[in-house]
């Protein structure tokens, strides 16, 4: 037995090395190549000496040494289409279809191994060993989904690649000229993920215990470096395009990579999608954990799935939260790039999207508490909180409108005079900034509410300063909504650069309300009396199709601002470097794009549940044994 | 020492953990001249 330990351990260790390796020589490969290009570049300039032009960086105003050629001025005849029915023809329909179907999958297989390295840990710290041991089987049964999403990610990545190829050449070769060693080790960086990830999962069943089971662990760790990594390669393409750095005003290389790769929205892109992926890669959990809970048969697999959907739900939900002030961060880095970008984004031509955006953004909260309050009836004593259902649903729904009331529309005239001129007299109040700010941070504070009380349905508060706790949190409540609702009331009595500012402490009220509410509420749960256990599997149908809704929103979510983050860069290939001369080169109409959105995310979901099927067919075996064990903790009470 | 290698596990963990985020830190955060 102590030999197999042994060798398990030493086995471990040599696939954490291996791992190790491949991350190494990944991110070497620009210091190899570094000394032969400075070669290169010292043998030119004593050929040339006097021949070194320098140029000024168009973001970053540097001088730097002009290492390429010019954006190429492109004419219509430029772009190769296909004679296709329309809307076909046009190159950019195809490689939008291919790169949304892409992204969604790429964003799947990035938040996926998120919640197993989350999972497993929590499974690690768990000390009920049965409790620990579901935890680790769900986070293998994440992994077991997302292997078949991972190939179709990289096949919809090489369609993408060929298609940026054939359909637009002389796009593809200027864009690939700038960011030559980047897309070499991006590339590198994929084998590197897929043999971490193919380790991570086949080694789990043989790193189960003591070190082998923490270098697994760490495992989990690199796995999400490198798929972050890669992640953030990839946004730098697409934030070049939108906010050009390190090439001069013609699209001249300046010869510093790093400062095409640090243009000035590449972070707040990170940012905003690291969490977006996973809220998305959460509520497609949530979605599949809700299908099967809807085609079980028994008991035992409800409770199964049922425990499975929320705790997807809960990640989902906790990414959420924070998704808002890193999408705000964003739009504010916009505005601050190109005023006139944020104005066409959020006043003008795509105003209306954004609209549709905060009604979405809507439908995802009422989803969320929906299934809260839903929740509830898992547990015995959760009564006597359902009576403050309706006053949070009515602080939901009052901050919902006017999060989605619009400002500046794009209106005929017969629809200027309805509405008594560009802004309705009254209710046209609520369409600037300052009111969303206070709309959205209400929302998210009721949602938090609704946990806390979620998670005190089933429990007797016991500690003496039950008082004390209970006026602390309503103290901190309110204090945080007023201090909300004044400051967007203050907002409209002071310049926009000022208010702008403003969000910063409305932001410092929800999140204090977020951490040392929950805070709160833990500690006043210590060794409080259950009024029973959680009852698994108790729940109505209704709620889980609340998780379709927040899955299915979120896709349409994606699609809608990806459609934004893109067409705001209008008639550019790269904003005001890289003309775009396509015949196509025209902003679609809202209703057009709105379908094209609409069939992506049907296509993506149909893919979706092909892929859940596949993993069915494999999985039957794994998944009765899983049920076994999830059957247990529910008698035993549960520590959730 | 014993203790150490008792939990040798969670020391590689945590250690794992912090050079990722000086990582992130260095390619994410630090400007390169």
């Amino acid at each position: 037995m102590k030999a197999i330990s042994k060798r398990i351990r030493a086995w471990s260790l040599v696939s954490l090395g291996a791992v190790v390796t491949m991350l190494v020589m990944s991110l070497a490969v620009p210091f190899f190549t570094a000394p032969v290009m400075a070669d290169e570049a010292t043998k030119a300039a004593t050929e040339a000496a006097p021949k070194v032009e320098m140029a000024k960086d168009i973001y970053f105003k540097t001088e730097g040494p002009v290492s390429g050629n010019p954006a190429p001025e492109l004419k219509a005849t430029d772009y190769p289409s296909y004679n296709l029915p329309y809307p076909l023809s046009e190159n950019r329909i195809l490689i939008w279809s291919i790169a949304q179907q892409h992204l969604y999958f790429g964003s799947f297989v990035l938040a996926v191994p998120i919640f197993c390295m989350i999972i497993e840990l929590v499974g690690l710290l768990t000390k009920d060993p049965v409790m620990s041991k579901k935890y680790d089987d769900l986070a293998h049964l994440l992994v077991k989904i997302s292997l078949t999403a991972y190939s179709v990610t990289a096949i919809l990545g090489g369609l993408l690649l060929f298609s940026f190829i054939t359909l637009y050449p002389d796009f593809f070769k200027y864009i690939s000229s700038l960011f030559r060693p980047v897309m070499h080790i991006y590339a590198l960086l994929f084998l590197a993920e897929s043999g971490t990830l193919y380790l991570y999962y086949y080694g789990w069943d043989r790193m189960t215990h003591g070190f082998a089971k923490w270098v697994h662990a760490c495992m989990g760790v690199l796995l999400n470096v490198f798929g972050s990594v890669l992640m953030m390669l990839a946004n730098s393409w697409a934030s070049f395009m939108m906010s050009p750095a390190g090439v001069d005003e013609k699209g001249r290389y300046l010869g510093n990579i790093w400062a095409i790769l640090h243009n000035a929205l590449w972070n707040p892109l990170n940012v905003h999608r690291i969490i977006g992926n996973m809220v998305f890669g959460g509520g497609i959990v949530a979605a599949y954990a809700a299908y099967k809970f809807l085609a079980a048969k028994t008991l035992e697999e409800k409770a199964y799935y049922d425990w499975m959907g929320y705790i997807a739900m809960f990640m989902a939900v906790g990414s959420l939260i924070p998704l808002p002030f890193a999408g705000y961060w964003l739009m504010r880095e916009v505005y601050g790039f190109r005023q006139q970008m944020g104005i066409t984004l959020m006043g003008g031509l795509l105003a209306w999207l954004f609209i549709i955006q905060a009604v979405l953004i809507g439908a995802l909260f009422f989803s969320t508490n929906y299934y809260l309050f839903n929740g509830m009836e898992r547990m015995r004593g959760a009564e006597k909180y359902q009576k403050y259902i309706k006053y949070i649903l009515f602080l939901t729904t009052a901050a919902f409108l006017v999060w989605l009331t619009p400002h500046t529309l794009v209106m005929r005239p017969a629809e200027l005079k309805a509405i008594g001129g560009q802004q309705h007299p009254v209710i046209g109040n609520f369409g600037v900034m300052s009111a969303k700010n206070g709309a959205v941070n209400t929302m998210i504070m009721t949602t938090i509410i609704s946990f806390l009380l979620y998670q005190r349905s089933n429990k007797i508060v016991v500690v003496k300063w039950e008082a004390w706790g209970n006026a602390a949190l309503m103290a901190m409540f309110t204090v945080a909504l007023v201090n909300n609702w004044w400051l967007a009331i203050y907002g409209y009595f002071i310049p926009a650069n000022v208010r702008v500012g403003l969000s910063v402490p409305q932001v410092i009220g929800t999140l204090t309300t977020l951490f040392i509410g929950s805070a709160i509420n833990i500690a006043m749960m210590r060794g409080s009396k259950l009024t029973g256990p959680i009852e698994w599997g108790k729940i109505s149908v209704r709620s889980q199709y609340a998780l379709f809704s927040l899955a299915v929103s979120f896709t349409w979510l994606m699609a809608l601002m990806g459609y934004i983050r893109s067409s705001v860069r209008l008639f550019w290939h790269v904003m005001e470097v890289f003309r775009d001369n396509s015949p196509w080169a025209f902003t679609h109409t809202i209703g057009f794009a709105a379908n094209m959105m609409s069939v992506n995310v049907m296509a993506f979901w149909l893919f979706v549940l092909f892929v859940f099927w596949l993993g069915e067919l494999t999985s039957k075996h794994a998944v009765a044994e899983a049920r076994k064990e999830a059957a247990r903790p529910a008698m035993a009470g549960g520590s959730e | 020492m014993d203790k150490i290698r008792r939990n040798a596990g969670p020391i590689l963990y945590i250690v794992v953990c912090i050079v990722s985020i000086w990582f992130f830190y260095w390619f994410g955060a630090v400007y390169h001249n």
